[in-house]
This record gives C-alpha cells, sequence and structure tokens, in this order.
C-alpha cells in the first residue's frame, strides 16, 4: 500500500469568526476549536491529529472567512501551522 | 511551539484576488457569502490559468446588501451601485466597451426584489453578462426584513406571525426567460458552484447561478437555527442535486424541496451579437470570439 500523502494545514488566525463550518465538515474530525483568542477574540480552529488529513480541501472550500488552506507538505511531514502574524506562527505535529 | 519563519508565505490561495488589508470581512460568522465568493474567485484563478480570461477584462459589479460588500473586498475593476441596480450598471459597462466581461454579484433582495424589473429584462434581452445571485433569504444588512424569497410561512421582522406570501423562484423565472445558463447551487456543494462559473464565465448571453446560502445571524434567528452548522444541516435536508425533465418540476420549497442543478444551457446569441445584425457598429467587428464547447 502505498504510503499516505502529507498535508500541510495552514490556518490564517486573525481572520477566523469560529463560525465551526470547517469543524463539521471535515470527514476526519481533526479541527477543533482552539483555547487560544485572535485579536478579534474569536478562538481560532486548530489541528489535534495532521497525519489524519486526507487532502481533500472542503475545509478550505466551506470556510467563509478564506482562514484555510491545505497544501502538499513541503517537507513530507504532515503539520498544522497557525499563522498568528507576520513571524509567528505555530506548527502543531503528531 | 512558536517558531519564527520569515521568508515563507502563508496566504489564502485565492489572496492575489482579494483586498488582504480589509479583512476579516463584515459578514456575520457562517455567512455564506464568503464560501461563493471563494469559489467565485477560484473559478477565475482557473479560467486565467488556462488562459480564457483576463482579470483585466472583468468588471464585478455588486449592488446593496450584504452580498454588496463583496466589491469592496475584491481586487478586481468594479462598483458598489445604488439598491437593485447593479444589472443597470453592468448594461452600461457592456455597451460602452464590449471587450469587458461585467460579473454582478448580488443578493435576492437586490436582484429579485429591488431590481426584478432589471433582472426581467436582462434575461429577456439575454444580455452579456454573468449574474451570481446569493440567495439568504430575507434582506439581511438592515435586520431581515422580508423579501421575496422567503419561505412561506417563515417568520422574520416583518413578518412576525409568519409569512403569508408564496416565494419567488428566482432560477426558474429567470430559466423561463429564455437566459442561456442557469443554475442552481447550495453552499454544501463549492465545487459545483466554482464549475458553473468556469462554464458561464467565458459565455455570451445572460448566465445566471443562484447559491442558495445560510443566514445564521439574521434569518437563523427568527427559525429557529442560530448556529450556522443547524442552519446547514437543516438547509442540507432540502437542497436535493436533481435534473428535472421540466421547468415545473423546479422546486423551491423550504419544508420539501430546493432542487439544485443545472436547469438551462445552451448558446444562443447574446444582445450584442443581436444588436450588430440591426445596427453595423464599429465594434461589431472586435466581438470576442464565441468560446463555446461541447465539454
Amino acid at each position: 500500500m502505498a504510503p499516505r500523502r502529507a498535508y500541510d494545514i495552514i490556518i490564517l488566525a486573525n481572520r477566523c469568526k469560529e463560525c465551526g463550518l470547517c469543524i463539521h465538515v471535515c470527514p476526519k474530525k481533526i479541527l477543533v476549536t482552539g483555547n487560544k483568542q485572535n485579536q478579534k477574540g474569536y478562538r481560532v480552529t486548530t489541528v489535534t491529529k495532521p497525519s489524519d488529513c486526507i487532502g481533500c480541501r472542503l475545509c478550505e472550500f466551506s470556510c467563509p472567512d478564506f482562514v484555510i488552506r491545505i497544501e502538499p507538505s513541503s517537507d513530507g511531514v504532515p503539520k498544522g501551522l497557525i499563522v498568528w502574524g507576520e513571524n509567528e506562527v505555530e506548527v502543531i505535529k503528531d | 511551539m512558536t517558531v519564527q519563519v520569515p521568508k515563507l508565505e502563508y496566504r489564502h490561495r485565492v489572496d492575489d484576488l482579494l483586498r488582504t488589508e480589509r479583512l476579516p470581512h463584515v459578514w456575520c460568522p457562517g455567512c455564506g457569502i464568503g464560501i461563493t465568493l471563494q469559489a467565485f474567485l477560484r473559478a477565475v484563478k482557473a479560467l486565467e490559468a488556462k488562459g480564457v480570461i483576463d482579470r483585466k477584462q472583468l468588471v464585478f459589479v455588486t449592488g446593496i446588501g450584504c452580498t454588496g460588500r463583496a466589491s469592496g473586498y475584491v481586487r478586481l475593476d468594479g462598483a458598489h451601485t445604488p439598491h437593485g441596480r447593479p444589472i443597470a450598471y453592468a448594461y452600461g459597462v457592456k455597451l460602452a466597451n464590449p471587450k469587458l466581461v461585467p460579473v454582478v454579484f448580488s443578493g435576492d433582495g437586490d436582484l429579485a426584489g429591488i431590481g426584478g424589473n432589471h433582472l426581467l429584462h436582462a434575461a429577456r434581452r439575454n444580455f452579456d453578462m454573468l449574474v451570481i445571485m446569493v440567495n439568504n433569504f430575507n434582506y439581511a444588512l438592515t435586520g431581515g426584513q422580508l423579501a421575496p424569497t422567503t419561505p412561506h410561512g417563515a417568520y422574520s421582522t416583518t413578518t412576525p406571525k409568519g409569512n403569508p406570501e408564496r416565494p419567488m423562484d428566482v432560477a426558474r423565472l429567470v430559466a423561463a426567460l429564455g437566459a442561456n445558463y442557469v443554475a442552481r447551487w447550495s453552499i454544501h456543494y463549492p465545487v459545483h458552484i466554482e464549475e458553473s462559473v468556469k462554464r458561464a464565465l467565458p459565455r455570451r448571453g445572460f448566465r445566471f447561478i443562484e447559491v442558495v446560502s445560510i443566514c445564521p445571524e439574521i434569518f437563523g434567528r427568527h427559525i429557529g437555527f442560530r448556529s450556522p452548522v443547524d442552519f446547514y444541516e437543516r438547509l442540507r435536508k432540502v437542497a436535493k442535486v436533481r435534473k428535472p425533465k421540466a421547468l415545473e418540476e423546479i422546486k423551491y420549497d423550504w419544508e420539501d424541496e430546493i432542487t439544485l442543478g443545472v436547469f438551462v444551457d445552451k448558446d444562443e446569441p447574446g444582445y450584442m451579437e443581436s444588436i450588430c445584425q440591426v445596427y453595423n457598429y464599429d465594434w461589431c467587428k472586435e466581438l470576442p470570439e464565441r468560446r463555446w464547447s461541447k465539454q
């Protein structure tokens, strides 16, 4: 069996409005509401298990706020990248 | 763990078509306008990559309302026009410079309610423009008043005992008037919206795409679906993709079924070609080539 491809889940934190649609549509249920708040006071979606991501991009397509983007991983390691600012990126690995 | 990553670009896929300095946008959490706008922008990027269309050709015209705010966030030439008049404005755009492709992006209250007459006659003339209508069932920006698309019996700010009127099925109406392309999707099908725009944007004639959206903050408050996820699931129950054999089979019923799908897909001469058969203007020779293909 071919190894599962790795994906990066990039979340632009300051645009998130905590509507929960991405969490609802994810078929693998790897997205959850986080504890950390963004500039507007919304609790930003975060990733629990990036290696489970199958790259269907439903969360990206269903996000009304242009927050999420799914990309094939650049270094082959599945990870969640939560972008809080210009140079502040939180990396979540398994 | 926080690391310093100065070089890498972390941007959204459609960020080059957005005025990112104005984000986050004003739309409420869970509003479907963002999903529709993203699907449209993805389609524009895909068509541009194929060389079918140039983003400098596009004129993004919006009316007033929640959806009308979109022109402020899109990095395309555009206009934010008076209430109900985006189609009238798009007429002017196309007639002044036939090389431009006007795209009207507006809501149901703006296009079907206030500007209903413009919509009817643009469809009747088969005028060359793409109209994307985001249907959120009410006038949301002004506080949730009754719109022509509000379902029968639904509560709203101006119908506290339930809506006594029958709703207007805008997609069926435009199909009956002879538009070249009519489709209706809901926000559960973002890829289908994108494919519809890809198919309709390079076409001639009047193209109409209705997107049934959710409005959890205003309409959902009245009908009891305050959470975006609840409203999303309630709409999924009635939104059914079906290929109707006749226009009479298209339903728009909040209790039974909101029919989704492509209802009309044909290629008849648009208004610009019809006018050239009567008057021999200079620009008639420069009309863009027909880019129609039976895909």
